[in-house]
């Protein structure tokens, strides 16, 4: 029991909180107990232990190295975070948009789409007709016979009917406009009319080709959708065969152009004068419908309609409340927001492999030479 | 605060601990090398984190927590199999009476390399205990917050952790007598 209550007097001891009257009853105790005198002496051995010894010059040394050089690192560490966090939200935000747009012109899905971008005049075709009086200008246009492949390009004119719905009528119509500009299409035709005191507007909208899906969807978010129709017309072949013309017309103009020079006797001269004006008519008229087609191929024709809802947006009553626009517009921030997620996600399935590539490029080396510095430093 | 002023304000924090944390960093680790390893690990941690000290908790525990915890974790990642007396007991050693009063008769150098040795075989849970408490002085709350457990596992981890170490320095005193015989 004394042995006991002795083992908890040195705990106390070692803590400094021992009284006077304790310390007495312990020194009595320890002179007739030897085993709790050794206790003693071990426990005052363990206060003790250090006291001779020194701590290592070296070590006061190096771990203010370290912090010092900790204090180099950390200078540079926030410049170089924020440009890594800068550069990522710049990355994911442009490569989320790009993707939303090249989507919505379906260029992911159809690559050909991407060919048929080029323009009529760089490819060359030569008519079968005017094949032997042309010879010898084929012979100086044989790089461009290469350009034969671009023959099978697909020319496609669509054209979209669709009409819709809306609360808004004026925002709405506004809204179309802007985002027609944005995509920089134009307004072909616009009309409008009042019918039973809701209005109505007719737009003939031309659209660059690879925008038309994203103008549809957009504007599948700005009203209730009432109908929509949508016709693809192929004219690869009218195309081919007028840009075939047309290159036989401008390189018969060359030879004729050619033949007046030579031509001495006036009689010769008015013969080619005249075939020269009718050559010149044709290759008006080619360029023209070559200019027509080009025109209704890149820029494709979507006729809507905007009908207005109900009375709530009419003519007379086109004061909206403010809970209808925050309602709207909430709406339509929420379909934004839906879109751009999609297209985000759309965006890191993309980049994961290519990530996940550099990521192993990178953490390597870093990982090998790590392990070289922490062999150098044992 | 200038990187400067943090750095100078941090070493004037820690030079009054940094003897007191060396050697416990050492009486823990036992091997100098990776005791100073986890000293300068615990500096290192305390430094990144220093901005996150609240001055409501003292500097010195605060940095002997971190020391301890680095200590433990060094621990239990190299535990090795250090000679143990069990394992020559278990050899068929035997250990003679005990003699009371040997223990005091010895220098006290010699009494402080026994300790050392008896400290190395302990386990770390209770070594840390002992180092703590009957090395360092701390309160058994103040060592129960450090090592992340309640006062009553401490406590008793201390007791055991005596025990051990007494056990551990009369074996290893008897078998050193032993051994001086046979030399002689």
């Amino acid at each position: 029991m004394k042995c006991q209550e002795h083992e908890n007097l040195l705990q106390k001891e070692a803590q400094g909180l021992l009284t006077p009257q304790e310390e007495a009853w312990m020194t009595e105790h320890q002179s007739e107990c030897p085993l709790c005198k050794a206790q003693k002496t071990l426990s005052e051995d363990c206060r003790h232990l250090d006291e001779e010894r020194d701590v290592p010059a070296s070590f006061s040394k190096s771990w203010r190295q370290s912090i010092r050089q900790e204090d180099t690192r950390m200078n540079r560490k926030p410049i170089i975070r924020w440009m890594a966090i800068a550069a990522t939200f710049i990355i994911v935000m442009g490569g989320t948009y790009l993707t939303g747009e090249i989507s919505r012109a379906g260029k992911f899905t159809d690559l050909n789409a991407i060919k048929s971008d080029y323009d009529y005049g760089v490819t060359v075709m030569m008519a079968p007709a005017a094949a032997p009086q042309m010879k010898s200008l084929e012979q100086q246009t044989g790089a461009e016979a290469d350009d034969m492949e671009n023959s099978s390009e697909v020319k496609i004119i669509r054209n979209i009917s669709m009409a819709l719905s809306t609360k808004s009528f004026d925002r709405d119509l506004e809204t179309i406009k802007q985002e027609l500009v944005k995509i920089q299409g134009r307004i072909e035709n616009m009309g409008l009319s009042t019918e039973n005191g809701l209005r109505s507007c007719s737009l003939i909208l031309r659209v660059p080709k690879d925008k038309l899906d994203g103008f549809v969807s957009l504007l599948k978010g700005v009203g209730t959708q009432v109908y929509l129709n949508e016709s693809q017309q192929d004219v690869s072949s009218q195309y081919r065969d007028t840009d075939n013309r047309l290159k036989t017309q401008q390189i018969k103009m060359q030879r004729l152009q050619a033949l007046l020079e030579k031509a001495a006797a006036v009689e010769d001269l008015l013969k080619v004068e005249s075939a020269i004006a009718d050559t010149q008519y044709e290759l008006d008229r080619l360029t023209g419908e070559m200019k027509g087609l080009d025109s209704r191929i890149n820029d494709s024709t979507l006729s809507l309609e905007l009908r207005e809802a109900s009375t709530k947006d009419s003519a007379e009553n086109k004061d909206e409340s403010l809970i209808e626009r925050i309602k709207l517009s909430v709406g339509l921030a929420f379909k934004a927001v839906v879109i751009w997620l999609g297209d985000l996600v759309v965006f890191l399935s993309v980049v994961f492999p290519y990530a996940l590539v550099l990521g192993i490029l990178i953490a390597v080396p870093v990982s090998l030479r790590k392990a070289k510095k922490r062999r150098e430093n044992k | 605060m200038s990187e400067q002023t943090r750095a100078a304000r941090f070493e004037a924090l820690v030079a009054p601990c940094e003897r007191r944390l060396y050697f416990t960093c050492l009486n823990l680790i036992g091997k100098r090398e990776d005791a100073e390893d986890c000293a300068q690990e615990a500096l290192l941690k305390a430094y990144k984190g220093f901005d996150r000290f609240r001055a409501e908790a003292q500097f010195s525990t605060w940095l002997y927590t971190i020391a301890v915890r680095c200590c433990l974790d060094a621990l239990r990642r190299n535990q090795k199999n250090s000679v143990s007396l069990d394992g020559l007991i278990d050899a068929g050693w035997q250990k003679e009476d005990e003699a009371p009063g040997l223990y005091e008769q010895l220098e006290t150098k010699e009494r402080q390399e026994l300790i050392r040795f008896a400290l190395s075989q302990l386990p770390p849970d209770h070594r840390a205990a002992l180092v703590l408490v009957e090395l360092n002085g701390f309160s058994l709350k103040e060592a129960s917050g450090m090592l992340e457990c309640p006062e009553g596992t401490v406590k008793s981890r201390l007791h055991r952790g005596k025990q051990s170490l007494e056990k551990i320095i009369s074996e290893k005193m008897e078998l050193n007598s032993r051994a001086e015989r046979l030399i002689k």
